[in-house]
């Protein structure tokens, strides 16, 4: 005889525990190691994802908003392998719907003219797989080389091209089909097209923004690589001196202080068209004036004007005369307002002098290069009536040859723009700009795979998403592993007691034991990973269809990890023995306890009833009672606390709170420049059949990437957008925690800013699942002129339709990202007879923005879909979770009943007959389960009482029919199983 | 009182056979005996305890109790007989370790009501004072002797005040002092409350207490 064969007998013995145990480990290791399995391949497909949109970049050079020569891809310093690109938003439409895709204008893709490539995603959202490839209308924003959000620009936004299907770029990272540069795991819609046809469409000849190099490149690189003309800042000789201007109109204002700091005597220039320059006598309409600190040796005081012969001339205007000038000056969205200076002629000058210097009027395109005023095409509203025959002779004769030149100090501040307060430099001497750097014209150097690689690493935690999703299953399990083992230990008691009367000390029996019960663990533990596996396959195939709403992406793969697979199994295992070694200790020490003492007799004799008789039998199996309860009551108030907290937009106050009060929200593909708010505004977009109390709330946007949670990603930068606050104040968002005094308003504080920092307002889901961060941190981000700012999490709002955006100022957000002045996200407020109205003639009107338009409610509806897809598997390993728990308490209920076979004979040896044997051990076995269950509902209940009234009418239906249906299970199940008991007894 | 004619009990054997435990097996009982039953080991002497207290039922013969057949009624009749008419005492006791002694001895009376009456609680406290267990009812099972245990068995099976009572080895676990108590009282409950005793007992000393030993031998007693 030896102990393993004293292990064996014992193990075959009590095989039907040790069968449970097994089962339990089965579970709890399968649970390990499939989340950790999960988290492996979620991770691995977002890594994989990285290098799929990728391929083998390694350093972007990218300019947001301006263009630079594609020369600078040649630089030999850049290598062989820098790509040159023109990247562009834009959107083709399919069955009447918009598809928004990224363009990208590349030589290596093969297309030829007239035709475009396109990717997966793209070919099934076109429906290419079901219907042959047609041809593609592809809508662009007319970028040109002026700023779209400046006054002096035709409005003329999107432009169009017919393009045949040349094909579909493939997925594989060489071939490039995914392209993107965003750190998100979703896939955009791709068109690839001819560079210089794409070039040509957006009037920008041999401009690229965007190179993509296979090797590191450093800034020093760049900087070497880089000068000031391939940014199109041209510099030339004029009148014997020196003129820089830019092929974007106007010079950064970085760039203007740059340059006058760094040269002697800069005379800066500012062309404008004026309304009307008007004397006492006449008014000539419509002219170009030059604001200029010198003209001719002479320096012009704030107070004069130069006025043209022929300007004197229409003007019946002398020297010292005082001349009235007129023009608009663009506000926000180009909301014009008419602004006035008054000045004193200071000189007259021959018209052929001033048109002997063709560059003191800039090349406004629209403007300047139109054969009759009549043909002015210009966001600006010109009058036609008021153009004369002398004014179409004058452009004939002189074109833009400014009438009137005036002080550029008093005119600076008035015309500069966010795009420039220049529109020339010059100076007499060779001009220095060596201290001109790529980015203060706005080009970056990002290194996209690492930011993306550490973006995948980092992103959600999927493996512990997992965990705490089935970690109601594992408790289970561990219920199901203790309550057999309990089980076997009381049976064995006897057994105990003889080997301790054999010599057996307490270790040997607890090794022993343990020893039997290592047996079933290292037996079920390797099934355990082989569930796992099966485990992570199903989820990663739930994830991709069923749960799809939790990731709103699919084609996770599911990526073996051996060394994952070890940890599931080593973490099932251990955790499985540790925990029988902790019951078996506690068990032997029990059964070595001597017999409780004399209890005392109770002061007060109760009545002996039914009911104490009950209670007596629970008390005297307290463990397993309440291990059962705890098991079913956690379970229930896990599951039904999932279920009732799911969203189900019956609070208005919630809805009000998400989407601010408003009814739509429009998301567009060219940037909006105009006011939907003002008359003329309404009139530009063709808006003005809305409704007069419509509001709108239009937004600027710096696109980064999407911290919603939508991106798996961990984002380090998320998209800014910049809004009104003084809208957002009196809209019903709520501000819930901010780093601002309680008596400060939130939105007032938001407004202003201690540069380097910016406060912003973040949407709650953003700040604790997107970002990861904490009210007060900071983010870095650069400015258009390649400044560093830090934008201050400041303010935290509910949960909102701005769910993955950072919210800044509007005025803020323009001093930081000046360039950007036009609105990509409109909200709109219309009352609810009117939504769907607004909604069909917004989008007919702004259907050349490629405005998609949705319910601000199904927007904040979307958002909450992905907790409630989380809830939805919660509750569905939380309901396995219960179902283990159950399947644990059939194990208690019948082992309890099977361990009264004695007391049943006692029972009907006092006279009880089986009607009340039954009605007794089934009240005792009842009575822990449905108060278990009772407790689960009732604590689920109290945990949702401040939102009970938001629990939609079908989600109580259903958790009504599932407690009804868990407590008639559990009825009849202990009715049966007592039935059984007796009727085998 | 008890007319027991042809019983017949037999079980599997494990195989395609039957073992024949009682074999037409004859008794009478008149009301207010103490009738010691002895016998080997696996004679049927427990069998023949248990179909006494309707327990378990004869293959065939018939049992009258109190002139009336045990049988001819429903389930329900059997366990009412059991409760008021028949009273068990095990050999081992059976005493249920999570109530009181008290409890124990009271269990009986919830067969039929939910609630034990103060008449029957004091009876209770009657027939533990008369077996010298009063001062114990409110400790339990584990916490007591195999003797006091024994005792609380005997008055749960009383406190029913049945007209027969039915030991199967009452002193079989005891040592002589507490078997000769135990003894003593089955005499003074059989003397004084006029309980017809059915004895199942190995011991010769036990079974002589009794007014008349039978043996049960090969199925039939003697």
């Amino acid at each position: 005889m030896k102990h393993a064969r004293l292990l064996k007998a014992n193990t075959a013995y009590y095989r039907r525990y040790y069968r449970l145990i097994m089962a339990a480990t089965l579970v709890m290791t399968a649970i390990l190691t499939g989340s950790l399995m999960i988290g492996h391949s979620v991770r691995h497909t977002l890594i994989s994802r990285v290098k799929e949109r990728l391929g083998n970049t390694q350093t972007v050079i990218f300019s947001r908003h301006a263009f630079f020569e594609s020369r600078l891809a040649d630089a030999p310093s850049l290598g062989t392998g820098a790509q040159p690109v023109l990247l562009t938003n834009g959107f083709v439409s399919s069955a009447g719907r918009l598809i928004p895709v990224t363009v990208w204008g590349m030589d290596n893709k093969d297309v030829p003219p007239g035709s475009a490539k396109i990717n997966s995603t793209l070919a099934t959202e076109l429906a290419l797989d079901t219907q042959p490839a047609d041809d593609l209308v592809l809508r662009l924003p007319a970028t040109g080389l002026a700023p779209a959000g400046s006054l002096f620009v035709t409005d003329n936004y999107t432009t169009a091209l017919r393009l045949s299907f040349a094909g579909i770029v493939g997925n594989r990272p060489e071939a490039g089909g995914n392209l993107n540069l965003k750190n998100e795991q979703i896939i955009p819609n791709n068109i690839f097209l001819n560079r210089t046809e794409l070039a040509s469409a957006l009037g920008i000849q041999g401009k690229i923004n965007l190179i993509l190099s296979d090797r590191h490149i450093s800034a020093d690189t760049l900087a070497k690589a880089w000068n000031p003309a391939l940014s199109g800042i041209r510099q030339r000789m004029q009148n014997g001196g020196y003129e820089i201007t830019s092929d974007r109109i106007f010079l950064q204002h970085d760039m203007v202080a740059n340059i006058a700091k760094n040269n002697r005597n800069v005379n800066h220039l500012f062309s404008y068209m004026a309304n009307a320059i008007a004397s006492q006598r006449a008014t000539i309409p419509y002219s170009f004036v030059t604001a200029i600190d010198e003209y001719n040796g002479k320096r012009l005081q704030n107070d004069e004007i130069i006025l043209s012969d022929y300007a004197a001339a229409r003007l019946h205007a002398e020297k010292n005369d005082s001349i009235k000038l007129t023009f608009f000056v663009s506000g926000d969205l180009k909301t014009l307002r008419e602004d006035t200076l008054v000045f004193r002629v200071a000189e007259i000058v021959p018209i052929r002098q001033l048109s002997a210097d063709p560059t003191l009027s800039a090349e406004f395109p629209g403007l300047s290069d139109v054969d009759k005023c009549t043909d002015w095409d210009s966001d600006m509203p010109i009058d036609m009536n008021r153009i004369t025959p002398d004014d179409e002779d004058y452009w004939t004769a002189y074109r833009a040859t400014p009438k009137a030149l005036i002080a550029y100090a008093t005119a600076a501040n008035r015309w500069s723009n966010v795009y420039g307060s220049a529109t020339a430099l010059r100076m007499s001497d060779q001009p220095d700009m060596s201290s001109l750097e790529p980015s203060m014209l706005g080009i970056q150097l990002i290194y996209p795979k690492d930011v993306g690689l550490a973006a995948a690493q980092n992103g959600i935690d999927f493996a512990s998403l997992f965990l705490s999703l089935g970690i109601f299953i594992v408790f289970s399990a561990v219920m199901l592993m203790l309550v057999p083992l309990s089980e076997m230990i009381v049976c064995r008691s006897n057994e105990l007691s003889l080997l301790r009367a054999l010599g057996f000390s307490g270790r040997r029996m607890v090794k022993l034991l343990w020893r039997e019960s290592l047996v079933a663990v290292v037996r079920a533990s390797p099934a355990g990973v082989v569930a796992g596996v099966c485990y992570t396959a199903l989820v990663l195939v739930l994830l991709n269809t069923l749960w799809n709403g939790a990731v709103h992406t699919g084609g996770f793969a599911f990526f073996p990890s051996l060394p994952t697979m070890l940890t599931g199994w080593a973490a099932g295992t251990g955790i499985a023995l540790a925990l029988l070694r902790i019951a078996i200790v506690r068990a032997v020490k029990q059964t070595e306890k001597p017999r409780p003492a004399i209890r005392l007799r109770r002061q007060r004799e109760k009545p002996f009833s039914r009911i104490r008789l009950i209670g007596a039998g629970l008390r005297a199996d307290k463990k397993r009672v309440w291990l059962s309860f705890a098991t079913l009551a956690s379970g229930v108030l896990i599951v039904f606390s999932v279920g009732l907290n799911r969203r189900g937009f019956s609070d208005g106050s919630q809805l009000l709170s998400g989407t601010g009060g408003y009814s739509l929200w429009c998301e567009s593909s060219v940037p909006i420049y105009h006011n939907i708010n003002t008359p003329e505004g309404r009139a530009k977009l063709a808006l003005n059949g809305l409704p007069d109390d419509v509001q709108a709330l239009q937004l600027f946007r710096y696109g980064a990437d999407d911290a919603s949670c939508l991106n798996l990603n961990k984002v380090t930068q998320p998209t800014v957008l910049g809004i009104d606050m003084e809208s957002l104040k009196n809209s019903h968002f709520k501000a819930i925690q901010s780093i601002y005094a309680d008596d400060v308003s939130v939105f007032d504080a938001l407004r202003s800013a201690t540069v380097p920092v910016y406060p912003v307002m973040v949407d709650e889901t953003t700040l604790l699942w997107g970002l990861q961060r904490k009210t007060g941190d900071t983010i870095r981000y650069e400015t258009s002129d390649g400044k560093v700012v830090y934008l201050q999490l400041a303010v935290v709002m509910q949960n909102s339709v701005f769910q993955g955006n950072l919210l800044m100022d509007k005025k803020l957000f323009s001093e930081v990202w000046s360039e950007i002045a036009g609105a990509e996200i409109v909200l709109l407020k219309a009352k609810t007879s009117d939504v769907e109205a607004v909604q069909r003639h917004v989008s007919q009107a702004l259907g050349e923005y490629g405005v998609r338009i949705m319910p601000a409610a199904r927007r904040l509806k979307e958002f909450n879909s992905v907790t409630d897809t989380y809830l939805t598997i919660f509750l569905t390993l939380g309901g396995l979770g219960l179902l283990i728990g159950v399947a644990s308490l059939v194990v208690v209920v019948r082992k309890n009943l099977a361990s009264r076979g004695e007391q049943v004979t006692l029972y009907r040896s006092l006279g009880f007959a089986d009607s009340e044997i039954a009605g007794l051990l089934t009240a005792e076995n009842r009575i822990v389960p449905v108060s278990a269950i009772a407790f689960g509902v009732a604590a689920s209940l109290a945990g949702i009482s401040g939102s009970m009234a938001n629990v939609s009418l079908g989600v109580w239906v259903t958790a009504l029919i599932f407690m009804a249906a868990l407590m008639a299970c559990t009825w009849i199940f202990v009715k049966k199983a007592v039935e059984r008991q007796l009727s085998s007894g | 009182m008890i007319q027991l004619t042809e019983i017949v009990k037999t079980y599997p054997d494990g195989t395609n056979h039957r073992i024949r435990v009682l074999r037409g097996l004859n008794l009478t009982v008149s009301r207010g005996e103490f009738i010691a039953i002895t016998g080997a080991s696996g004679s049927g002497k427990t069998t023949l305890l248990s179909i006494l207290g309707t327990l378990v039922m004869p293959d065939s013969g018939q049992y009258l109790l109190d002139g009336q057949s045990v049988y001819a009624g429903r389930p329900a009749d059997c366990a009412a007989i059991r409760n008021r008419k028949t009273g068990f005492v095990f050999q081992e006791h059976r005493l249920m370790p999570q109530l009181s002694l008290l409890e124990n001895i009271l269990l009986p009376t919830l067969a039929l009501r939910s609630k034990a009456s103060r008449e029957q609680t004091a009876y209770a406290h009657l027939l533990m004072e008369m077996t010298g267990i009063d001062s114990l009812a409110a400790q339990y099972p584990p916490s007591v002797s195999g003797g006091q245990a024994g005792r609380a068995a005997l008055c749960r099976a009383l406190v029913m005040k049945p007209p027969l009572l039915l030991a199967d080895e009452p002193t079989g676990q005891l040592d002589a002092e507490n078997a000769c108590n135990i003894t003593t009282l089955l005499q003074t409950i059989n003397c004084e409350l006029g309980a017809t005793i059915l004895m199942v007992s190995h011991s010769p000393q036990t079974a002589a207490a009794a007014s008349r030993i039978l043996t049960l031998y090969n199925g039939i007693l003697s």
